[in-house]
């Protein structure tokens, strides 16, 4: 009798091989949907992550670097550099000493500094910065920012910009008379946006109305909608002529329903690739707005902001600017990979058996 | 729908159709001129080449013809005592899909992929009809047995990418019937349905019209459907209708020269032949009609008078009428 042993157990829990993972990862945005997953339950619950209040300002823990990192003396000519950072860390020392420090060149009379700088340590795992904030627990708040930004911001330019396309799409049909020319002219304002120089407008608006929040957040969410109407459109006019559509007329449907019933589940998956693709622009254009000043205020912790306070203090301290740095470009970078596999995923011109 | 009703008076009488469109070589006159009346429980087979203007006339009869480029000169449409050319768009959309419906040709595309079937089922009747929401299902499972879908209770729940062509063709179907029409209308219904899928969907279809005494309208080019399926069959060509009658008539004596040689194209299953026969020429312009007979360029039979005026109807037979001078 032939013996058929089944190892249930193997089969049942095997240890996905290499290639398995592979796959799924080639497959999938797991890369992307991680950072993402990761960044928005961090920024949700901000408080509840992060190890320190973001702006409690400790100077005696400032510019430690990350945990990582040793500490290190080291001299430098103050003529050829002053350091703003550590003058009380600067002292005279005689030209033997200089020359035993390594400093061989040194002439009598050079003011020479040494800077030691601390080792990074576990109680600030991304260091601190120039004013001993902890550098962990504003990257945290700043994701918060930019998540509440990008959040208030996306969804009002979403709505609004899918009801533009709608509205430009489907007019001809609600008001035959002068529907077209309803079109025409939200197109022609939509392609006046396009060129207007978002970060120049951006500033001048925050010069006139002053620096706000709600001024931020009008601008963003102006950045914002129109990218939607254009797609939003073009995919009304063809929807509206399909013979789907056609049916619903001939059921006595009426324009409005055929509108919000028929062919707007068939726009939904144009706009959530946009919307995917816009909040990675969103928060690269918040976090600009933030390094130049005229965004999130201080003492908030923005990321653009974090950079620009750090970007002084590249030389000395990298590690104030790298880290919010990183964010965003994690962030962005992710956003963009998710949106074109959503959008290759959701193009029914791509979409083949699986 | 009251059964009862019996009275020889027209259900759907349309009176001298015509709409025209307007394009950059001129005036196109896709329908011009088209009389029929169609009672309770008949069917009417409307059969014509291509560009004949079939679709057109159904259209306009539900009035979607689009209305920049084209419009209704005049006539009239009278369904059920109402004249459907006379009524506000809003009172229009109250007749789509309760006293009169449309199958239309394709049923690949003419359901919509991200609606479950038993919403798209439901669709008219959500709109005419005011039930309560929990029944909407049930009327939906009813609609959708109506048509023969097998395991209806869980079919509702289905998208169309989960059906098959004649599964979808016959849901197509139910749509139509879902609120009990008058009048339905069936444009081509089952061109793009292998021929035994054809066979069961015409079936079905007689069965329905049985079931509640539905008049149809066939909107067809195959004769093999207009043979099994109709009572009376309207020929047109260039917009006009040029032979009426009962099926039996225009099989048999077929008296306008288009609607014989419509036939003679038609391949016989007993005769073997090299060619089949075709209408030498092309159809006529629709913006540059001719002022007599349309089809006199083409006609074996043409006279002088053809291609002066334009022929009258004459009687054939009862109800069998003709416009071709040679009955003068």
């Amino acid at each position: 009798m032939a013996e058929v042993t089944t190892d249930l157990r193997r089969s049942r829990f095997a240890v996905p091989s290499w290639g398995q993972i592979g796959y799924v990862i080639r497959r999938w945005p797991v890369g992307p949907i991680a950072i993402l997953a990761i960044l928005v339950i961090v920024g949700a619950f901000a408080p509840v992550f992060a190890p320190y209040d973001p702006l409690l300002i400790e100077l005696e823990a400032r510019n430690t670097p990350p945990f990582w990192v040793e500490a290190q003396t080291e001299l430098r000519l103050v003529s050829q550099r002053v350091d703003k950072l550590a003058a009380e860390d600067r002292h005279k020392i005689s030209l033997r000493d200089a020359r035993k420090k390594g400093f061989t060149e040194a002439e009598v009379g050079q003011t020479i500094e040494i800077i030691t700088q601390p080792a990074g340590s576990f109680a600030h795992l991304f260091g601190t910065d120039q004013t001993g904030r902890d550098i962990l627990s504003r990257w945290i708040f700043g994701a918060r920012v930019s998540l509440q930004v990008t959040a208030v911001s996306l969804t009002s330019g979403l709505v609004i910009g899918v009801a533009m396309g709608l509205i430009a799409g489907y007019a001809d049909q609600i008001f035959p008379r002068w529907g077209r020319h309803l079109d025409e002219a939200i197109m022609r304002v939509v392609e006046i946006t396009f060129a207007v120089p978002t970060i120049l407008v951006a500033l001048v608006i925050v010069i006139v109305f002053g620096k706000s929040f709600i001024v931020l957040l009008g601008l963003l969410a102006f950045v914002a909608w129109n990218a939607f109407p254009r797609n939003v459109r073009a995919e009304v006019l063809s929807l509206k002529t399909s013979d789907y559509v056609a049916l619903a007329k001939i059921s006595g449907a009426s324009s409005f329903r055929i509108l919000f019933v028929h062919i707007f589940p068939g726009v939904i998956n144009t706009v959530l690739v946009i919307a995917t693709l816009r909040v990675g622009q969103l928060i690269l254009i918040e976090a600009i707005l933030s390094f130049l000043g005229a965004g999130v205020q201080p003492p908030k912790p923005a990321w653009g902001a974090m950079v620009a306070d750090g970007r002084e203090y590249l030389g000395d301290a990298w590690w104030i600017a790298f880290f919010p740095g990183m964010g965003i470009f994690l962030v962005v970078v992710s956003l963009n990979f998710l949106g074109d596999w959503m959008r290759d995923r959701f193009d029914p011109r791509l979409r083949q058996l699986d | 729908m009251a059964a009862a009703d019996t009275s020889e008076a027209p259900v759907l009488k349309v009176e001298n159709l015509r709409t025209y469109f307007r394009t950059r070589w001129g005036e196109v006159k896709a329908v011009d001129g088209v009389n029929f009346e169609l009672r309770k429980g008949e069917t009417l087979g409307i059969v014509g080449e291509s560009g004949s203007g079939k679709s057109v006339t159904m259209l306009s009869m539900m009035r979607l013809i689009p209305m920049p480029p084209g419009r209704i000169v005049e006539g009239s449409i009278t369904l059920d005592g109402e004249d459907l050319l006379q009524l506000s768009e809003s009172e229009m959309s109250k007749v789509r899909g309760s006293k009169i419906a449309l199958i239309i040709q394709d049923p690949m595309t003419s359901l919509n992929p991200v609606l479950s079937i038993g919403n798209q089922v439901t669709e008219a009747i959500r709109i005419h009809q005011d039930i309560p929401k929990r029944s909407v299902m049930e009327k939906a499972l009813e609609v959708l047995r109506k048509v023969n879908i097998p395991a209806a209770e869980s079919r509702v729940r289905d998208y169309p990418h989960q059906m098959s062509g004649g599964m979808r063709q016959r849901v197509v179907g139910a749509i139509g019937i879902s609120c009990q029409p008058l009048v339905l209308i069936a444009d081509e219904p089952t061109t793009s349905l292998d021929v035994t899928i054809q066979a069961q969907y015409l079936k079905l279809l007689k069965d329905l019209q049985q079931e509640s005494d539905l008049s149809l309208i066939f909107i067809t080019h195959d004769f093999g459907i207009v043979a099994k399926m109709c009572d009376r069959v309207a020929v047109m060509y260039a917009g006009r209708i040029v032979e009426m009658g009962s099926v039996r008539d225009i099989f048999n004596t077929p008296s306008h020269p288009y609607t014989e040689a419509l036939l003679a194209s038609v391949p016989k299953m007993e005769e073997d032949v090299d060619r089949l026969f075709a209408i030498d020429g092309q159809p006529p312009l629709l913006h540059d009609l001719p002022v007599g007979c349309a089809f006199a360029d083409r006609c074996q039979y043409v006279m002088d008078r053809c291609r002066e005026e334009y022929p009258p109807e004459f009687p054939v037979a009862e109800g069998h009428y003709s416009a071709c001078w040679r009955l003068a």
